[in-house]
């Protein structure tokens, strides 16, 4: 049976966040308070830990393994999400007002956009113009529309574009366009905003003064949805991320970035870009030159390799990959090693070009076929460098041996199959956000979050883009996990790695919601209880479970609303496990994630029920399975406490996944004008 | 010394190019370094030597404008060097690991004589 299941991290309730407009000072109800939160999670986890262990060791129905098994798990995973949920909210501290900006900082203001429509991201441009600190307004338009560059001109707005380093490179998206600007400009510090997120003048003037601590890398505010309606049908406010969690996660220095709305500093961006630099530079060499002897081996082997002009130069291309491997173990720099070699193989290419000149010509054609070599064990993107750099060599015979080119090439400095050698902002997932802070983290940098609605944004208003946008955050949570998993990084306090884990494991939620949703079907239709018995010592550990973890909930949210958000996050169980699958096979296979593109105006012309597939059938199949179990009991079959029991255990499921019904019947209301279904998503 | 600025001096022995910079490689003089660098290498340097003797401090923003130099001029088949750096600008350099991308020689002589 389910201990709460909130899967709270990211995904939470409706607005009433305007409560928070100003900064409170911490008082002694505040004290209070938390003192209430640290006995309950102490609680929550004392209770949680005797269940399970009763449950892993007493309760197991294993005649019916294959579903008490499953129960387990799932709830055990839930009593990790609620331990971690205690863990962050029992320290979450109410930061006193910064000190007052410091006069003279340089600021940039980037607002990012793609193909929002241009009335939309001057809004925004223009709101940031009056920003009251001396900054300078920029547009980051990765659109490259002229119609948008003429209206910021006009404005006196800065408008930046991709420079023609990046065409035929790949273009890392929202990160990308960041990264782009940063080499375009050299402001100390960052505003970044959504082209939707519409600043309040006094943001720079309240958020600055935190930088006087020369360690703190970035300043994060929540981010507040204007267009959204008091019942918040498609739960697009997160009062609980943007209030208890962030303020928890803040108390453990790991407030994390969340792509808008945050002040960063240069100084530490460049500093993340040039060390992920280095580190990248040396995986490629010393991968390149492990593979090196076998590539050359293979070449040897192929016919061409008979032409003595060929053979000389393979030889010579491998001695040279030799000498630099032993060059980097004894300390040469990455310079040094891919100067040699680059000289060391233009001089063989330049003696082997002289002896092909004087060659018959017979001799020249068997050269120039070279055909198409075997692949090797290099990426695409290293590959296609081969194909980028024909200029200098495409005359030797070596440019024909695709293989052999792409080794000389990664053996090199400039990192060719990027755009910038520098990437300040990580480009390892589609939410460069998260894995930014981390690394950023792992610095020793410190970040803050600030309690303060300094933005008013505009949320998803149709379905299909609000399920594109959550989906959208979960793979690009599940790539960082999987990718730069905080438990395998160095420099990251344990506190910290807990705290990133914590977000990461409220994605994986939508494996137990299926159990959850499947186990009171089974015993209500076939009487299966995946539990020994629905004793009174089954009740005797799980109701004050229960009871601790739904208080230390009401007391982390109070004042907030949080219903939406725990609807959503079992409700849309479809979303989370797509998003897990999607990006496992994106990190572990390659694969594109594959998430349709939104769409730009509001698709529906009437009710999507067709996107809440899974959820009603869900419904239906417990509904009819409620109904099976009266008949069952009415004919003398089945168990009637257990029934009672698990009739409202449906009650608990139907009353969570009933969100979606408001939410598709929403799409029928009629679009506000001005409004653009996609705002927020960028 | 004005806090964002930098002075680059380019002198030529034979072929080869030293940028000698003056001041602070910063977030606003990266621009001159760079644009120094594409001079030498327009000017046909075979090899670009930095000259740090004078600089003062760099920031990342420096730094990464040197991967940036150093980049450009592999990508025209020329090389660039470093030599002088004084202790601070050494240490700033080594805490990112950018000693291992670039080594710091001592002089220009002992840059250009380098293999």
């Amino acid at each position: 049976m389910s201990v709460g299941g909130y899967g709270v991290d990211v995904h939470s309730g409706p607005p009433m966040m305007r409560h928070l407009n100003r900064v409170e000072s911490p008082g002694p109800r505040t004290r209070v308070r938390l003192l209430a939160l640290r006995l309950l999670a102490l609680a929550v986890l004392l209770l949680g830990v005797n269940y399970l262990v009763w449950r892993w060791t007493a309760s197991l129905n294993w005649d019916a393994w294959w579903i008490a098994l499953p129960l387990v798990l799932a709830e055990t995973y839930t009593f990790v999400d609620v331990a971690l949920f205690a863990v962050t909210v029992s320290n979450a501290r109410t930061r006193s007002l910064p000190n007052p900006a410091p006069p003279g900082l340089s600021v940039d203001v980037f607002i990012t956009t793609y193909n929002e429509p241009v009335d939309l991201v001057m809004a925004t441009a223009r709101a940031a113009q009056r920003i009251r600190y001396p900054h300078n307004t920029w547009i980051l338009d990765d659109g490259s529309r002229l119609e948008m560059e003429l209206a910021a001109r006009n404005q006196g707005i800065g408008y930046i574009t991709r420079g023609p380093e990046w065409a035929g490179r790949p273009r890392h998206a929202k990160a990308g366009n960041l990264n782009n600007a940063l080499v375009r400009t050299h402001g100390e510090f960052i505003l970044i905003l959504d082209a939707d997120q519409v600043p309040a003048p006094e943001i720079l003037d309240n958020s600055l003064g935190y930088f006087n601590d020369r360690r703190v890398a970035l300043v994060q505010t929540p981010q507040y949805f204007a267009n959204v309606p008091a019942h918040d049908p498609f739960g697009s406010q997160a009062p609980l991320f943007y209030g208890p969690i962030q303020q928890g996660k803040d108390a453990w220095n790991a407030a994390y970035f969340c792509g808008s709305n945050a002040i960063l500093r240069r100084e530490a961006l460049m500093q993340l870009g040039l060390a992920r630099y280095v580190k990248e530079t040396e995986r490629r060499l010393v991968r390149a030159l492990k593979a090196a002897k076998s590539v050359i081996r293979r070449a040897r082997r192929r016919p061409e390799a008979r032409n003595p002009i060929v053979a000389r130069l393979l030889a010579e291309v491998g001695h040279a990959m030799v000498a630099a491997r032993s060059d980097l173990r004894a300390g040469a720099t990455f310079a040094e090693v891919t100067y040699r070699v680059q000289e060391r193989v233009s001089a063989a290419e330049a003696a082997g070009a002289a002896d092909h000149m004087s060659m018959r010509s017979s001799d020249r054609d068997a050269v120039a076929s070279l055909g198409a070599d075997l692949p090797v064990d290099f990426d695409d993107e290293e590959l296609d460098t081969a194909v980028l750099r024909l200029t200098r060599r495409d005359l030797s015979p070596l440019a024909a041996m695709g293989s052999v080119h792409a080794l000389i090439e990664a053996v090199s400095v400039e990192g060719r199959s990027e755009a910038q050698a520098i990437m300040p902002l990580a480009t390892i997932s589609v939410t460069e956000d998260m894995a930014t802070s981390m690394r950023l983290h792992a610095f020793g940098w410190k970040s803050v979050y600030h309690h303060e609605i300094l933005a008013h944004g505009l949320a998803p208003e149709d379905l299909k883009s609000m399920l594109t946008q959550r989906l959208r955050w979960a793979q690009g949570t599940v790539q960082v996990a999987l990718r730069e998993n905080p438990w395998f990084q160095q420099g990251m306090s344990v506190a910290q790695k807990l705290m990133y884990s914590a977000t990461m494991w409220s994605y994986l939620n939508g494996f137990a919601t299926v159990t959850f949703l499947a186990a009171p079907v089974l015993f209500l239709v076939m009487g299966i209880l995946p539990v020994t018995g629905l004793s009174a010592g089954f009740f005797a550990r799980f109701l004050p479970l229960l009871a601790a973890s739904q208080l230390l909930f009401l007391v982390s949210s109070l004042g907030v609303r949080t219903w939406r958000g725990q609807q959503y996050s079992f409700a849309l169980f479809p979303v989370w496990i797509a998003a897990c699958s999607t990006a496992v096979r994106n990190v572990c296979f390659g694969r594109p994630l594959g998430f349709a593109v939104t769409p730009k105006v509001r698709q529906a012309s009437g009710p999507e029920w067709g996107l809440m597939k899974p959820q009603l059938w869900a419904m239906a199949v417990l509904l009819a399975a409620s109904g099976v179990a009266l008949v069952r009991l009415s004919v003398g079959v089945g168990d009637i406490f257990g029934t009672v029991v698990n009739l409202v255990w449906v009650g608990v499921d139907l009353a969570l996944l009933g969100v979606v019904i408001p939410a598709v019947r929403h799409g029928l209301r009629p679009a506000e004008p001005g409004q653009t279904s996609e705002a927020g998503i960028a | 010394m004005r806090r964002d600025f930098l002075r680059c001096d380019i002198e030529w022995s034979g072929r080869n190019a030293v940028v000698k910079i003056h001041g602070t490689l910063n977030r606003v003089s990266a621009q001159n370094l760079r644009g120094a660098v594409r001079r030498s290498i327009d000017a046909g340097a075979k090899l670009v030597v930095i000259d740090f003797t004078a600089l003062e401090s760099i920031d990342s923003s420096g730094m990464g404008a040197l991967v940036g130099a150093l980049r450009s001029a592999r990508l025209a088949d020329r090389d660039l060097r470093i030599a002088g750096l004084n202790p601070r600008v050494l240490h700033t350099f080594k805490h990112v690991g950018m000693d291992r991308v670039l080594r710091p020689f001592d002089d220009i002589l002992s840059a250009i004589a380098a293999r």
